[in-house]
Order: structure tokens, then sequence, then C-alpha cells
């Protein structure tokens, strides 16, 4: 079990899972407010809930700084220290493959469409309807969506849980990775739906070691299935998966993948199966 | 002087955002004190102290049953008043996202959820409703430190307290909610303050 597991999972729901606990979903509507006091944390916007607290030493965007600027040295010293707070408490998300994320969407409520603020910076893709939403933001913060910063606003469209599945289902098909995300911990109030390098999440995960945790499984090719047609190396936002020139199968490598399946959803003769991360010993603490 | 090309434009109607009113996403502070003034529990309990004083211990229960589920009733009943009344944003987006889809997937769990709190936040103490779950198929939530649980303890004592007759008004306040809104739960109890420290109610959908 991961630490949010063990911090957050209860025995009697999803065996422990943190994320199938009925109770990281819930909040309430409001609050009656002392004199003067205003909005904080994850009330003041996504980004403030979503952000770790804070914590003293170096933060990824003096890493950036150094990479940016040419120093080596001291981009050296910051990462382990980055990846070491990562480990525990400074991830804010979790990568789920898409059947926990069917049964994600049975827990929460309220469930909003919304535009993507990653694609917004990265590419400059203005979502501006259901049509082209690529986020999904669940629970009583998605019905004061009006209040966050003017650079996320792009609307909001309210989905029932079939249709919340069947919008997963096919974002799932176009390829992008399925990220919860934590608001103020073990609050879950946002699933993103995610690809290299437009998400912040994977970003700092596949270049830095940082950012968004593995999921609980771990992708396995069955090699007497494959017939090497590489679609499922297409779709890894990892690098974990690639196409193996001399058996002409796929290879994955266990220690980078993040338990997503999207090789398992796309691959069209079933030979990848999800297992459970552990039950093996070498990776049961690869995170 | 200049013509300006912009003066159609700046006479025309601004079509496309009108601020709702009351533009607010919390909950409306004259509401709250309204039925804070109205229903509050020292009231309640002062009335039980008087109507028990002198009383069998076998009555005091069913005297209490009969107050308190007076109580939660009519408390319920004026919260959904003043509710509906005294509108906000966050609210109306629940509404607005019914009238819009024509679907009522938003109306269970938030809009119990909504008068729920409002119940709760105008009668105790606490600044934000202990919500432990609300998706499509329960709403649950606590009551920590209740105000009206120690209220009785003070007027009425430890024993008459401790035999929870206080759960009437709460039970008899959540049917109100389903009756008067037409959302049929299972309404229980699952946790009382005399044992856990706190009361924990649930509303499943049927």
């Amino acid at each position: 079990m991961c630490w949010l597991c063990d911090e957050y999972g209860a025995p009697e729901h999803g065996n422990g899972l943190w994320y199938l606990n009925p109770y990281n979903y819930a909040r309430n509507m409001y609050k009656l407010r002392l004199p003067g006091e205003g909005y904080a944390g994850a009330e003041a916007g996504p980004e403030t809930g979503a952000r770790p607290e804070r914590r003293e030493g170096p933060t990824q965007a003096d890493l950036t700084r150094a990479i940016e600027e040419g120093n080596g040295e001291e981009a050296a010293r910051i990462l382990p220290i980055l990846q070491e707070r990562s480990k525990r408490g400074g991830q804010p998300s979790q990568v789920v493959p898409l059947e926990d994320a069917d049964r994600v969407l049975e827990l929460c409520s309220p469930i909003g469409l919304i535009a993507c603020i990653c694609r917004k910076g990265a590419r400059a893709i203005d979502e501006r309807n259901e049509m082209e939403y690529t986020c999904m933001g669940m629970g009583v913060g998605m019905l004061k969506w009006e209040r966050w910063p003017e650079r996320y606003k792009g609307g909001v469209k309210f989905v029932n849980v079939d249709e919340a599945k069947e919008w997963n289902h096919l974002m799932d098909k176009r390829g992008f990775v399925h990220i919860l995300m934590l608001f103020g911990a073990p609050y879950i109030g946002g699933f993103c739906q995610c690809d290299y390098p437009d998400c912040g999440a994977i970003r700092s995960a596949v270049d830095f070691g940082l950012g968004s945790m593995k999921s609980h499984w771990v992708a396995q090719a069955d090699y007497d299935k494959c017939n090497g047609c590489g679609i499922c190396a297409s779709r890894c936002q990892f690098g974990a998966l690639k196409f193996e020139v001399t058996s002409q199968k796929a290879n994955i490598d266990q220690f980078k993948c993040y338990g997503c399946g999207l090789c398992q959803t796309g691959c069209p003769r079933g030979a990848i199966t999800l297992f459970d991360r552990t039950k093996i010993p070498a990776l049961a603490e690869v995170w | 002087m200049a013509e300006d090309y912009f003066k159609e434009l700046k006479e025309a109607q601004y079509p496309l955002f009108v601020a709702p009113r009351p533009y607010s996403f919390d909950l409306n502070e004259d509401m709250i004190q309204l039925l804070r003034d109205e229903f509050n529990p020292d009231t309640v309990a002062t009335k039980l102290a008087d109507a028990i004083s002198g009383k069998d211990k076998s009555e005091v229960e069913k005297i209490a049953k009969g107050i308190f589920e007076e109580y939660g009733q009519n408390w319920m009943r004026k919260t959904i008043q003043l509710g509906e009344e005294y509108s906000d944003r966050t609210i109306e987006m629940v509404l607005e996202s019914i009238d819009r889809s024509g679907e009522q997937f938003m109306l269970f769990p938030h809009v119990l959820q909504r008068f729920a709190e409002i119940a709760y936040l105008s009668t105790q103490e606490f600044l934000k409703l202990p919500v432990t779950l609300n998706n499509q198929y329960e709403l649950a939530f606590r009551v920590p430190q209740c105000l009206l649980f120690s209220k009785i303890k003070d007027k009425c004592g430890d024993e008459v307290a401790n035999l929870m007759t206080c759960q009437n008004a709460c039970l008899k306040a959540l049917e109100t909610l389903n009756r008067d809104l037409e959302i049929d739960t299972l309404n229980t109890m699952v946790a009382s303050t005399n044992k856990d420290d706190y009361c924990e109610f649930s509303m499943k959908k049927l």
C-alpha cells in the first residue's frame, strides 16, 4: 500500500485503497466566516488548494530556474532534496487505471467537466465548451468555480455518473492518463486527464521523478498474445513501454510503469494485464 | 471632436454576462441570525426543564419526545422557508444546472445538504458542518459537541441528557426535509453523543 492508503484508506472500502474510500470525497458546502475572514486554501482556487503545505528549502521553481540558467551544480543539489520530499507528503496526485476510475466516479458528487489549465498554459489551448473540456472536477468545490482566478474560467458542465463514465472512457480512448488530484489530503477534488508534456503532473513525474504517484497497478505483457502491432507503445505517456525490434513484441519497463492502463485498454489482442504492484516484491515500494 | 466609433457599442446592452443577485457563495448572515434567534437550543432546553419538573422518570421520555419532535419539525420548516428565500450563488449553481439539463441528479445530495448545513450552522457553535459522505447514494454528517445536548445537561442534568431524547429533534427535522422536498431517504442516527462524543446522521437515498 502507498502512504495515502496507510493514512486515508479504510479496509471496508475498496480493499483499503484510499481513493475508493467515499469519505475522502465528502465536504461541507458552506462555512460561516469570522468577521474579515476571506478565502484560503482550496476555497481560493485550484492552485492554492492543490499546493502541498509550504515547506522550508528549495522548490520546483528553483530547480527549473537552475536548469534554465544552465547551473547543473545547483540543479543536482536541489533535485535529490525535492525527490526525497516528494516520497511522502509532497505528491498531491495519483494515477488510476480506467477500471478504478469508474469506481471513483460512483463515490463523488457533483461531477463537472471543465477546461484544462495545463493545456492552456502549455499549448495556449482555450477549451470553451463541453465538447472541448479535457478536465474533470469533483466535489462541492465545483459549485464555486466562478470564484476561481480568471485564467481558470471556461465554464462547467455538470454531468451525472453515467455521463462522467462515458466521458472518461472517451478520454481513455483518446489516450489521456487519469490522475486524481488532492485538494488538501485526503480530500479528492479533481480528476485530470493528462498527457506528456502538456500536463504539469506527468511532466514533473517523467522529467524529475516528482509529482504524481504511480498507481497501485503495473502492466505486464503476454508475449503469446502480443502480435507486435505497437499500439501500446504509442499510448504510453511515461516512456515505460517500447517496441522491441528483435522480438517484435511490446517491452514494458515495470520500474518506469505508472500503471495507468492505457496500454491495456488500447491493446486489440488483450495481451496486457495489470497486476497489483504491492504483490510484486521488487515493485512494492516503487511509487 | 473626433467621432466616437464605440458609441453604439457603449450604449448597447452588454449581453454576455449579468451578475446574478445575490452574488455571494456563502450563507446569508441575516438568515442564520433569524434561525439562531428562533431556534436557540437554550430556549428548548429550558422548555424541557419546565415541562419535566416534578414528573416521574417514566414520563420524561414521552414529554421530551413530544417537545423535540415539534421543535425539529418547526426548525426544519423554517430553515427550508428561509433557505429558499435567502439564496446564494452556491445553491444557484445547483438549481441552474437542474434547470438547464432538466436532470435531477444534483438534487440529492446537494439541496438536502444545504438545508441540513443551514439548520445546524444556525443552531450550533461550529463554523462548518462536518459532512462525512455526500454522493449519489448517501448524505451523512456529524454533529460534534452538540449545543442542544450540553444545554439539556445544564438545565435537566446528566441523566436526562443521556437519554438522548434530543435525537427526536434531529430525526424529525430530517424527516421534515424528506417530506417537504419529496425526496425519499432512509434516515438513521449512526452515532450518538452520549456514547461517541458526537452524533452522526445518515440519509440514504431510496
